[in-house]
């Protein structure tokens, strides 16, 4: 193929890219009455302990990532693990957090998708925690025995909201009907709602399926 | 407000590029205030987007800075040029796409910064299409 048989146009940005909807890079909405200055008073009141509870894909990565960045504004150290893949126990602790806590306030462990752990890692870890007077935040699917801060359950609104802030002004690749099929498809994972949404995105910018 | 504007611009007004091809151009500051740029890198760069997580590596980078003499004059043009590697070739898939840019990012004072790209593609791998006859039913 020559180069005047090709499309030399350089390919728009999807706004729905793991790059753009990923943790830290969208603001999570809180429900009516809900702040990220309330969940972090009610964190400390709890000892710096506490659980945000949601389904997959509802949006607690988003809310910790939301925390963790208020947490760090004000001083905290905080050590964050992800787990994927059913990882049952976590890494190796760094050597820094091995050391007990004298004064100040203090280090915050952050765990994404706790429920992954076993029952004795769990529990190890909050012994770790709390022999060592490190603060704890977990994002899990089940319950725990740690404060509840927040339970995540996405709605439409927000989504909607969410979209048209992504959205390109002026793009019309995706309609708000086309939010509302598929976050019927998939409630309450807005994680599959975006990339149905990415999908659809990419085929329309082909030509490949109308509005 | 910084009142600074990137200005990059690639010789090959086509942006299109093959392997082993020089990529030349040049970039410059435009400031209408008196901010101070601490730094300049130009890099030349590939990125993936897409539903999984992003990829990314430098190509080529060049820093200039005040700290070490190599940043006497922020707003005077720069000429940049590296030979572009056989892979990854510029690809717009559904699921996932290639992306080649030259990025110049400015460090302020205060630990501020602006970002400018230019893309370009390189090689001609033809856009994905989906491989059924009839299109999609929405959504």
């Amino acid at each position: 193929m020559n180069a005047a048989q090709i499309d030399l146009a350089l390919p728009a940005h999807n706004p729905f890219s793991a790059t753009r909807v990923r943790p830290g890079q969208i603001p999570f909405r809180f429900a009516e009455g809900a702040s990220v200055g309330q969940l972090t008073a009610r964190f400390q009141a709890a000892g710096c302990r506490g659980q945000i509870v949601g389904p997959h894909g509802s949006g607690k990565s988003t809310l910790l990532a939301t925390l963790l960045e208020a947490l760090r504004a004000r001083q905290r150290r905080v050590t964050v693990f992800t787990l994927r893949n059913h990882e049952r126990r976590l890494p190796a602790w760094p050597a820094w957090l091995r050391v007990p806590h004298t004064g100040g306030p203090p280090s915050i462990v952050a765990i994404d998708g706790y429920e992954q752990l076993s029952r004795w890692s769990a529990w190890r870890v909050v012994r770790f925690c709390r022999r060592n007077g490190h603060g704890l935040l977990v994002t899990t699917h089940r319950a725990c025995k740690l404060p509840l801060l927040y339970a995540t359950r996405p709605e439409l609104a927000a989504i909607l909201e969410l979209v048209t802030n992504l959205l390109p002004a002026g793009d019309n690749h995706v309609t708000p009907a086309d939010v509302e099929v598929l976050f019927a498809r998939h409630a309450p994972d807005v994680r599959e709602t975006l990339f149905g949404l990415y999908r659809l995105y990419e085929l329309r910018r082909r030509g490949l399926q109308r509005p | 407000m910084t009142g600074l504007e990137i200005i990059i611009r690639l010789d090959n007004d086509r942006r299109l590029y093959y392997p082993g091809e020089r990529l030349t151009g040049e970039f410059h500051i435009e400031s209408l205030s008196l901010v101070e740029p601490q730094a300049i890198e130009l890099s030349a760069l590939w990125y993936t987007e897409g539903q999984g997580d992003e990829d990314l590596a430098v190509h080529h980078f060049e820093r200039f800075a005040k700290d070490n003499g190599s940043l006497a004059d922020a707003r005077r043009p720069r000429r940049f040029s590296t030979t572009l590697p056989n892979s990854p070739l510029s690809y717009d898939g559904i699921l996932v796409r290639i992306f080649w840019c030259a990025r110049v990012r400015v460090f302020l004072a205060g630990g501020k910064e602006m970002v400018a790209e230019e893309p370009f593609r390189l090689g001609d791998v033809p856009r994905v299409m989906v491989a059924t006859a009839e299109e999609e039913t929405a959504p």
